[in-house]
């Protein structure tokens, strides 16, 4: 298969800018193209726009949450088509996982266990995943 | 005393001497009687009926001879006895009798009372109101006016004395002898009856059918006559006696049958109301009195009354103060007293007092009976008997009430308690949730920050800027805090949903050896750095689990973390993996500073953390909650986790879980 030259786009929707700034950073050294977002109503804009290999959400946000924006994206469709959805949460794992599953998230990361290496890790097998798109 | 005319003198002073002699015998007989009355046992001892019995038979005998009177005249029809040399005697024994009677009579009215004294009064007036019209017209008339003609009446003024004692009877009650009255009553009618009956089948027999009257005929007659008596007399006997019952005796009643079914109700029920309205009614019924009521008195204070009309009664003051005199009050023995003129005032007949071991529990208030009669001495007796039985029934019908009463009470008192618990128990829950919802959020907080140092650190310890090596450590030291301060809040998150029985675990089936491995590798790097040899041993190529994959996880990883933090530098750890047990065990052995006896109990407690200043590994970090979590996490798994420990050789903490289900 060709490699394309147009890196996939992720779509980062948290509301705590400082770690948007440095994922933000790291994503870029990691090849991907990244949209943010601070807020759920942002974040759901943007990604009716479509297009985005990852739409990562922030569990706890104002506005609207993470788990509110999957399920307005599942009833209304993306003009352009995404790929899966991953959640990133402080709370605890166990509880907002189950959630994210059932609201059809591909994976859930604790913000605070990971480092922006291994964060960059984690985004790149999801990405994989599902085959970039 | 008449005199029969007969034909010779001799005849009639022989029958002057047999009165006389009979005479003698009243006199001592008035006595015994005033000595008894009105009682039915004998006033004096028998000594002294043996003396008086001796010394009339004297008297009597000497009545008999000429000593008494010695001759007779009869002149124009009229007859004057002659009186011998005895006469005195005579006289004396008849007057010492007389004034002894008298004298006890006398003494008797003055200490009597009530209806005693009425009973006698009548008796006593009878007895000297006949005596004195005797003594007059019999007596004083012949011998001093010499009138003999108002002698023939003599006989008459006995029918005073009768009927004095017979009004004594019916209104006093004395001797109660109506029922023996009646029942002679009875016999005399059933003997009348019968004989007649006998004389008219022995009539009819011999004239209609038998009309021979021969001696086997005869025969024939008297014994079918007798065998017809003999079957007729009981059913007779009873007719006559309803008869009798219902003419003399209009009030009559069984007073064995009474107390059985009063006795009956009394064993029936507990309940105060039933207690005591069936058995007033009862009594009230059959004893036909017009009123009756009950008090018991209660611990609360307020008595409780019974009266045939719900709500309608005696005024309570009035009652209570009559029951409380604590004795038995019937209205006609009563002496003028303010009690009588209380009861006279509220037409009370009777009061009893229901007394059980000296405690007066209450008492029954009756008014008088419907035919207007006193109460008989059967009334009375029945009273007697029937007070304690009611006593104790109303006693214990008393105590069942406050028992459900105090039941109710104690049931009231646990439902207001309940409420309370329920009540407190909401607010705990509630406290609970504000607890838990805390716990959540600040840990939530607490991790925003910890995860920027942490992203940011890590940063600048692996960026392209050149940073010299004391930054680098200082940095370093930095990052290393802050994963301190993110353990630390995950462990707090952790002991609060255990504790609060929140921790949830999604069991998987999962391979422990692979876990194994993983965990190994991850801390390998810090073995190393620590120049402890970290070694995974799988006894086995695959240990089926189901439990918690990554709490597992952070079960191994906190006993691997704390075997290379408790081991000085050159140490091993060994984690060893094997199927035992029907289940699958993990151990992980370490050659650190070991545990102490006494610091093994505080293990696997809260904070309870092994003070390793003195050993070499100096202060150790961490905080103190891992092994506690951790023994949970394998307790909810279903599994255990334990250690052995020898201080200066070395840990063994060995976790132990049910192979897969």
């Amino acid at each position: 298969m060709a490699t394309t030259s147009v890196p996939p786009k992720i779509l980062l929707v948290d509301d705590d800018v400082d770690l948007v700034g440095i994922w933000k950073r790291y994503l870029v050294e990691g090849g991907f193209a990244v949209e943010t977002a601070h807020d759920g109503e942002e974040g759901l804009v943007k990604a009716l726009e479509g297009g985005f290999s990852l739409v990562v959400l922030d569990a706890m946000m104002p506005k609207m949450d993470g788990l509110a924006v999957l399920e307005a994206l599942s009833k209304q469709p993306p003009k352009q088509k995404n790929g899966p959805a991953v959640l990133i949460t402080n709370l605890s794992r166990d509880v907002v996982s189950a959630q994210a599953m059932k609201a059809g998230a591909v994976g859930c990361i604790t913000k605070v266990d990971v480092d922006p290496g291994a964060f960059v890790e984690q985004i790149k097998k999801f990405v994989q995943m599902r085959g970039a798109g | 005393m008449s005199f029969q005319f007969m034909e010779s003198p001799a005849q009639t002073l022989f029958w002057i001497r047999v009165v006389m002699v009979m005479t003698a015998a009243m006199f001592p007989a008035i006595f015994l009687l005033a000595a008894t009355i009105p009682f039915t046992r004998l006033g004096v001892s028998r000594r002294v009926v043996m003396f008086v019995g001796v010394e009339t038979l004297v008297v009597q005998v000497l009545s008999l001879t000429s000593l008494v009177f010695s001759a007779v005249g009869i002149k124009d029809r009229v007859i004057t006895p002659v009186p011998g040399l005895a006469m005195p005697v005579y006289a004396l024994h008849t007057l010492a009798y007389l004034g002894l009677t008298v004298f006890l009579l006398v003494r008797k009215i003055r200490r009597l009372t009530g209806v005693a004294r009425k009973q006698i009064t009548f008796v006593v007036l009878g007895i000297v109101a006949t005596f004195v019209l005797a003594t007059f017209t019999s007596f004083i008339l012949v011998v001093v006016f010499k009138i003999s003609d108002l002698v023939i009446i003599g006989p008459t003024y006995s029918l005073i004395m009768v009927g004095a004692m017979a009004y004594a009877i019916a209104r006093h009650r004395f001797l109660d002898i109506s029922v023996l009255v009646v029942r002679s009553v009875v016999f005399s009618l059933l003997v009348v009856v019968l004989g007649s009956i006998y004389v008219l089948i022995s009539v009819l027999a011999s004239e209609l059918v038998f009309s021979q009257n021969t001696f086997a005929n005869r025969v024939v007659v008297s014994a079918i006559s007798a065998l017809i008596i003999v079957f007729l007399f009981q059913p007779l006997r009873r007719v006559l006696e309803k008869l009798t019952d219902t003419v003399f005796y209009k009030g009559g009643y069984d007073s064995q049958k009474l107390l059985a079914e009063l006795g009956h109700i009394m064993a029936s029920s507990l309940l105060l109301d039933d207690l005591v309205g069936l058995s007033m009614k009862r009594l009230l019924e059959k004893l036909k009195v017009t009123y009756g009521e009950v008090v018991v008195f209660t611990k609360s204070g307020t008595p409780w009354v019974w009266s045939p009309k719900r709500g309608e009664g005696l005024r309570l003051s009035v009652t209570q103060k009559l029951i409380k005199g604590g004795r038995m009050m019937i209205f006609e023995e009563l002496e003028e007293s303010p009690d009588k003129e209380t009861l006279r005032a509220e037409n009370i007949a009777l009061v009893m007092p229901l007394i059980v071991k000296d405690e007066l529990i209450g008492g029954v208030v009756l008014g008088p009976k419907a035919s207007g009669d006193v109460y008989s001495i059967q009334d009375i007796n029945l009273f007697s008997i029937l007070e304690p039985e009611l006593a104790v029934a109303v006693k214990n019908a008393l105590a069942y009430y406050e028992i459900s009463q105090f039941n109710v009470t104690l049931q009231e008192e646990i439902a207001k308690a309940t409420a309370e618990l329920r009540t407190a128990n909401g607010k705990l829950k509630e406290l609970d949730k504000l607890k838990d919802e805390f716990i959540s959020i600040a840990s939530h907080e607490l991790r925003s920050p910890a995860a920027v140092i942490k992203n940011y650190l890590w940063s600048v310890l692996n960026g392209k800027g050149k940073i010299d090596k004391e930054d680098r450590e200082d940095v370093q030291k930095a990052y290393v805090a802050n994963s301190r301060l993110v353990d630390l809040v995950n462990d707090l998150l952790d002991v609060s949903r255990i504790e609060s029985g929140k921790l949830e675990m999604v069991p998987e089936e999962f391979d422990m050896v692979e876990l194994v491995g993983t965990v190994g590798e991850e801390y390998s790097p810090r073995a190393k750095d620590k120049k402890i040899k970290l070694e995974v041993v799988k006894k086995v190529a695959k240990a089926g689990a189901t439990a918690d994959k990554n709490k597992m996880h952070q079960l191994l990883a906190n006993l691997t973390d704390n075997a290379i933090k408790f081991t000085p530098e050159g140490g091993r750890v060994t984690m060893t993996v094997n199927v035992r047990d029907r289940g699958v065990g993990v151990s992980v052995a370490d050659t650190g500073i070991g545990i102490a006896g006494e610091d093994l109990a505080r293990l696997f407690t809260k904070f309870g953390r092994v003070d390793t200043t003195a050993s070499p590994l100096g202060r150790v970090p961490g905080t103190g909650l891992g092994l506690y979590v951790s023994k949970k996490i394998a307790e909810l798994s279903g599994g255990k986790l334990e250690v052995t420990s020898q201080v200066g050789k070395g840990s063994i903490f060995e976790l132990w879980l049910p192979g897969k289900m």
